[in-house]
């Protein structure tokens, strides 16, 4: 008996061990790890299930089971990469398959393909679509081409109405057919009421989605191809001109659409007074049917349109050296976009009551003809129209500058005074020249940033230059450096020596913080240094550009261009953000009652968590939102959103962060006021001092060493502020409030140029030094007190 | 300490300067509150609310809007399963939809129709919810989770193999699919224990599938348009809405029409008998039912058997012709009576929905605490050894190893972000708590802060220490510490916001779910969610900080460090 316990608990240990190592892991992203109670979720769920019961060798693990937004969608896939912890499987969209490909990134799926088709000689044709054929085969970095990821379902752009508020002004149950009509359709709606917005069109960042809908049914191109993967910026052609000006006078010349952020003005009842909208329409999903009515972008003067289709790719990250990960990571990527999951997410979707959510296309390649009937009329015709005319999303070389790259002229053009009174006297046709003059001039510096390429001679020039700037920025940390030294030196010297144990004592208790700070501080700053005179590639080996990173950095026109949006910036902070505590501490500190009551209450909003301090905002900013709102009551009205707005824009960056900061700092200053001794009060009293003399005399020289330190300290805090206005804003309108860091935020984490990063954070540095130099000499010659009361 | 003398408190330009700061701090500060009321009420108002903004939900005082937002929970955001109910076409959550006018001939009539049949069947009324997003909590999820949870011993494992059901959390459990007028019924226990369920829940919660409601309000209007008139040209007929429109239980002549139409592509079989023609033609034609409702059979061939139907059938038994079910008025009706428990019910059910999500992580909670543990107590110690150090024994190379530590505020951040990941990659330290504390442990500011602190300590008290051969243990704890507890705090204070806020960092660093903290659940919930759940969260997550400042204010204010020339 006991033998076979024994024997049963080893077989039981052996098995287990034998399946623990049979077991191939695959590390995917995406992974829901939390809540999985939407009708999508659980059609994840189950697609996954089924996945693990036909591949029982696979142990699936999540690599992060968050999905994060904005930010977080750029940074998170390149920090594990550079980490090595990337996902077996990566995400990728088109913008940026060719930079992910040009970075080793992606595995080329070339065999896994071919022996699918040997299987199944239509496979390729059924999965990759001829559009996005040309999207998916992409040049690597020798030249030859390869096929680097798989769409795994598609969405198509196209305009969606509402329809209870078509039905209520009155207009037909459709989309508009042409330009006019949407014209004609959005004015009639907004004339019914005015609280209705007949056409939104995103701003900021977004705006190039809804335009390329206008540039495409002009004829025109965002990038066009002129050599193998060699791609142009032409949005300054004329029928670019004739997308723009239209653009022009649907948000500025006749007022008939209105521009902001998307997501608020159809947040929860605001969707209710829209009229319409470009989404677009996928093959699982679409926007509530029950409101939004679907149909393909209107026609453009010439009768052409273009709509774009976009999809989410899957591709085999080429760090994965094991073929049978690889081989178990394209069995998930089959699987993901296959007919048999496709089918379990449409089956799952009907089960739970969403049958108008799925494409009529989709229904009826299950076999759901039965509920056809209940999509909307016409949707059938509408979603093939969308996909005849549908273009990828620019992909190719360097091609995910054009989309961020187009709205700088956009919000120029939208924001120029002489456009603005040339509309208004009807002279189009110079109207139209200017519009050109603006598009002429973008096209140019987007050409340059997109090839790279400058002459060889101009390249010399610049590269000396860039090392008399190098030679400048060393002169100034050695001479900072020095300085600094010297000073502490110098107050160092006047204390005394000590001997003997408490020496060891001291070097005792300094040796972990030192060897921390060494590891922690210095050591990655001295490690990113170098990356500035690199082609710093987070996977492939970098290569030695010298001071070629920093001549590109110095002949950046949008590198000066966002210094300037920095020392603006600065000085917004600095007026509001700084003097707000002191005064604040100053009239609590006259304030004989209810003190405690007023610091609290000023104390409160620091309590709200950083980036949800500034998505809050962005509500209070929107066009109709409660700041706009307040205004009116006054009799100011604000026409835009605060962060579209050129004057204002800065202003919604820096509100919030005084608004959140005034509590927790001025507390300083009033303890700062509290050490001011009682007897000068007293003496500027009997001298019959009045309060503004006893402000100017004692007050403010009390203070004046602590505003010193504090002011120097804002100076470079506002230099390195950018997550704030990346929320906010994301730079605009029209770099507005393209600051310095954020700028060399997009340089690193969106266009992956790490190197030219760490060139711009050097040059940053180094104009920041003077201030650093003042603060830490000043420091040297402090001392402080513990106001203990 | 103040800036006026007693005497000069009473004359008139003092009193005026009185009235002017107080005037200009009460304006600060509801700039201050006014945002976070604000915010307040967003936490408590549901997705259609959020367009208009206000200082409190509109729906504590007004009627209209509680109604509205009643419907909205009633019919869980499903604007059909709404318009099925109510029979109407127009109908939408955005606008308050009008108080019903007073039928209680009707409501009679249904409430004698209702005690006549005993309870409701499961096939004929189910749960109006369908709200499976995070936009806002649904109340009868809630419940239905309890209810189940404790039936299998709020054991979410043996829930899930007793009933074949695979929920990671039980934040997960939603009822079966529930529209049933449409779908096949679904089988198998979880199924089952469902309709068992169903028949806990009061009649009042409870949705009845109206075929004739749904074929006017969203059929009719699907394949005709929003308006009659094409309805009337293709029919013959002169209605004024679909409202009108009858919707018989058999066509005993003609083609059927739509009716034929919407039984055929779209009626769930189910709710589809044979007449005795039809039973006739179906045992005739070998089809299963299924396949012969949906291919075969004629308008004479079927019968539609849901509550309305037979509801009619019984009134007109009566002499009472198109009787339909007076829900509008019911739902009313209930409103009434349980106002006051949805008001609160609305006003706290954000709330709540963040805090159980929160919870449900358990490690979520654990993982936070031990960070801010490891962090606070680490600041507290290094920062204070390395100032000690420097303050206590003077050593030749003191300003040297300050300056040292306090050059690091002036490095450029962005230079090391990626070394520093693929140093803390290198040692291993990837989801690990090290990796989310170490790097930041030591501060170079913090230290020149207790260094100035304790410099500023009375010399004598280590004179006298030392002469009565205090070890230079005690020293440090007994005297500088002793005396430091408010910079501490200060420090302390530092150390917790920015342990307890840091959420990007956390996740870059600590990629595995069992690692995360509550900030990074937080985060989680807060993707693709409504305004009203995103605005309690984050009212929620300042909660304890809140906590933690009321508790310390006094000892950081004593913390406070002014610098002054020497």
């Amino acid at each position: 008996m006991r033998k076979l316990g024994l024997f049963l608990l080893l077989s039981v240990f052996l098995g287990h061990m034998a399946s623990g190592s049979e077991k191939i892991v695959l590390r995917v992203a995406g992974l829901t790890a939390g809540s999985s109670a939407s009708p999508s979720g659980v059609a994840d769920n189950r697609v996954m299930a089924e996945f693990k019961r036909r591949n029982p060798d696979i142990d699936l693990r999540p690599a992060t089971g968050l999905k994060i937004e904005s930010v977080g969608d750029e940074v998170l896939p390149l920090m594990m990469i550079a980490g090595g912890i990337s996902p077996d499987i990566l995400n990728v969209n088109f913008r940026r398959i060719d930079s992910y490909v040009r970075q080793g990134f992606l595995y080329p799926l070339d065999e896994f393909i071919a022996a699918e088709e040997a299987r199944d000689p239509s496979w390729r044709r059924n999965r990759i679509l001829p559009q996005i054929e040309q999207v998916v085969v992409r040049p690597s970095r020798d030249g030859n081409r390869h096929s680097y990821a798989i769409p795994m379902n598609y969405g198509v752009m196209g305009l969606y109405y509402n329809r209870p508020l078509f039905r209520e002004v009155g207009l037909p149950e459709r989309a508009p057919k042409d330009w006019d009509e949407m014209v004609e359709f959005a004015k009639k709606i907004n004339d019914a009421d005015p609280r209705n917005k007949g056409l939104i069109l995103n701003s900021g960042q977004q705006s190039s989605w809804n335009l390329m809908n206008f540039l495409w049914s002009t004829g025109g191109e965002a990038v066009e191809e002129v050599a193998p993967n060699d791609w142009r910026a032409t949005f300054n052609s004329d029928a670019a001109v004739e997308a723009f000006e239209f653009y022009y006078r649907l948000t500025e010349g006749e007022k008939i659409a209105t521009r902001g952020d998307i997501g608020q003005m159809t947040a929860g009842g605001n969707a209710r007074r829209v009229g319409m909208q470009f989404s677009y329409i996928g093959t699982q999903g679409r926007m509530d049917p029950s409101i939004w009515g679907f149909g393909a972008v209107p026609l453009g003067p010439t009768g052409l349109r273009g709509a774009e289709i976009n999809a989410s790719m899957l591709g085999i990250f080429a760090g994965v050296k094991d073929p049978k990960v690889r081989d178990a990571a394209w069995r998930y990527i089959e699987f993901m976009g296959s007919d048999v999951a496709n089918k379990i997410r449409t089956d799952t979707l009907v089960e739970m009551g969403q049958v108008n959510q799925i494409n009529p296309v989709t229904l009826r390649k299950f076999g759901y003809t039965s509920f056809l009937g209940l999509s909307e009329p016409g949707l059938e015709e509408e979603f093939k129209l969308a996909m005849e005319t549908a273009k990828p999303e620019p992909f190719g070389k360097n091609c995910n500058l054009v989309y961020i790259e187009m709205t700088y002229p956009l919000d120029q053009i939208l924001l120029s005074g002489k456009i603005a009174s040339l509309w208004k006297s009807g002279k189009r046709e110079e109207v139209r020249a200017e519009i050109k003059r603006i598009l002429n001039d973008a096209v140019a510096i987007t050409n340059e940033r997109m090839l790279g390429m400058i002459a060889p001679e101009e390249m010399q020039q610049r590269r000396i230059v860039a090392w008399i700037a190098v030679a400048c920025i060393v002169a100034a940390f050695a001479y900072v450096g020095r300085m600094i030294f010297k000073t502490f030196s110098e107050v160092g010297q006047a204390t005394s020596r000590v001997r003997g144990i408490q020496k060891y004592y001291a070097w005792g208790l300094l040796a972990i913080p030192i060897a921390l700070t060494l590891a922690w501080s210095y050591l990655p700053v001295i490690r990113g240094a170098g990356m500035a005179v690199l082609d710093y590639q987070l996977l492939l080996k970098s290569s030695y550009v010298g001071i070629d990173n920093f001549a590109n950095v110095l002949y950046d026109l949008r590198f000066w261009k966002s210094l300037l949006a920095t020392v603006h910036f600065a000085f917004w902070l600095l007026t509001l953000g700084f003097f707000a505590p002191i005064l604040l501490a100053y009239l609590l500190h006259i304030a004989p009652k209810q003190k405690l009551l007023f610091r609290t209450l000023y104390y409160l909003p620091s309590l709200l968590s950083g980036a949800a301090l500034y998505v809050l905002w962005k509500q209070f900013f929107s066009r109709n939102g409660m700041v706009n709102e307040l205004l009116a009551l006054v009799g100011i009205n604000v026409q835009r959103a605060w962060p579209d707005d050129p004057v204002l824009a800065m202003l919604s960056c820096v509100i919030p962060t005084v608004w959140a900061a005034s509590g927790p700092g001025c507390l300083i200053y009033l303890a700062a006021l509290k050490t001011i001794p009682e007897e000068q009060f007293e003496a500027a009293e009997i001298d019959g001092a009045s309060f503004l003399s006893k402000t100017m005399h004692i007050v403010f020289p009390g203070l004046k060493p602590l505003i010193i330190i504090n002011f120097v300290g804002a100076v470079a805090g506002a230099f390195h502020s950018s997550q704030n206005i990346l929320i906010m804003t994301g730079g605009g309108p029209n770099g507005a409030t393209e600051v310095a860091s954020l700028r060399l935020f997009y340089e690193a984490f969106m266009f992956l140029n790490f190197g030219p990063a760490t060139a711009m954070a050097w040059i940053l540095g180094a104009m920041l030094i003077g201030f650093t130099l003042i603060q830490l000499r000043r420091l040297s010659r402090m001392e402080f007190k513990g106001t203990g009361s | 300490m103040s800036l006026f003398s007693p005497i000069s408190n009473r004359s008139a330009s003092t009193r005026a300067l009185y009235l002017a700061v107080y005037l200009l701090l009460t304006a600060g500060a509801l700039t201050m509150v006014v945002p976070l009321m604000i915010t307040l009420s967003g936490a408590m108002s549901g997705p259609y609310e959020s367009a208009s903004i206000s200082l409190y939900p509109r729906f504590i005082f007004s009627e209209s809007a509680l109604w509205n937002r009643y419907l909205e929970a009633r019919y869980g955001g499903a604007i059909e399963n709404f318009k099925m109910s109510w029979g109407m076409d127009s109908l939408d959550f955005f606008e308050t939809p009008p108080v019903p006018p007073q039928d209680d001939k009707a409501v009679a009539l249904w409430k004698e129709f209702r005690a006549e049949k005993g309870p409701l069947s499961p096939h004929f009324a189910g749960l109006a919810q369908t709200r499976w997003s995070n936009q806002n909590a649904s109340l009868e999820n809630v419940l239905f989770r309890k209810w189940l949870l404790g039936r299998h011993g709020n054991d979410l494992a043996k829930l899930n193999e007793a009933l074949f059901v695979d929920f990671p959390n039980g934040f997960a459990i939603v009822p079966p699919p529930q529209n049933r007028l449409v779908l096949l019924d679904p089988d198998g226990p979880y199924f089952q224990t469902f309709n068992e369920y169903l028949l806990t829940v009061h009649e009042d919660r409870r949705m009845p599938w109206n075929a004739g409601n749904f074929y006017r309000a969203v059929f009719l209007p699907r394949i005709y348009g929003s308006s009659i008139e094409k309805y009337n040209a293709e029919l013959g007929t002169a209605y004024g809405s679909f409202a009108e429109v009858p919707f018989p239980s058999e066509v005993s002549e003609g083609d059927g029409g739509p009716w034929l139409k919407f039984l055929k592509r779209v009626l769930n079989p189910a709710f589809i008998e044979f007449t005795p023609a039809g039973e006739a033609a179906w045992k005739a034609s070998g089809f299963n039912k299924v396949d012969f409702v949906k291919m075969n059979a004629e308008a004479a061939h079927l019968r539609v058997v849901s509550v309305d139907t037979e509801f009619a059938r019984w009134a007109a038994e009566r002499g009472i012709p198109d009787a339909r079910i007076p829900q509008p008025q019911l739902d009313w009706a209930t409103f009434k009576a349980e106002k006051s428990f949805w008001r609160w019910q609305f006003a706290t059910q954000n709330f709540s929905q963040v805090i159980e999500e929160v919870l449900v992580q358990s490690n979520g909670a654990r993982n936070t605490l031990i960070l801010i543990v490891l962090s606070v107590g680490g600041a507290l110690t290094v920062n204070p050894m390395a100032a000690y150090a420097l303050s206590r024994f003077k050593l030749k190379q003191s300003y040297q190893v300050l300056l040292f530590f306090l050059a690091t505020i002036a490095f450029p951040g962005e230079v090391a972000m990626i070394p520093n990941f693929l140093q803390i990659k290198e040692l291993g330290m990837i989801n690990t708590f090290w990796a989310l504390t170490i790097p930041g442990l030591v501060s170079g500011f913090s230290i020149f802060l207790l260094k100035g602190f304790f410099d500023s300590l009375p010399k004598e008290l280590y004179e006298a220490a030392d002469i009565d051969g205090a070890s230079e243990w005690q020293i440090f704890w007994g005297i500088t510490m002793n005396l430091s507890k408010p910079i501490l705090a200060v420090i302390a204070l530092g150390a917790f916001t920015a342990a307890y806020g840091a959420f990007m960092f956390a996740l870059i660093l600590a990629p595995d779910p069992d690692m995360w903290t509550i900030m990074v659940w937080i985060y989680q919930l807060q993707q693709g969610a409504g305004p009203g759940i995103i605005y309690a969260s984050i009212l929620i997550t300042a909660f304890p900080m809140l906590i933690v400042y009321v508790c310390a204010q006094n000892v950081i204010m004593r913390g406070i460090i002014v610098p002054s020339e020497k």
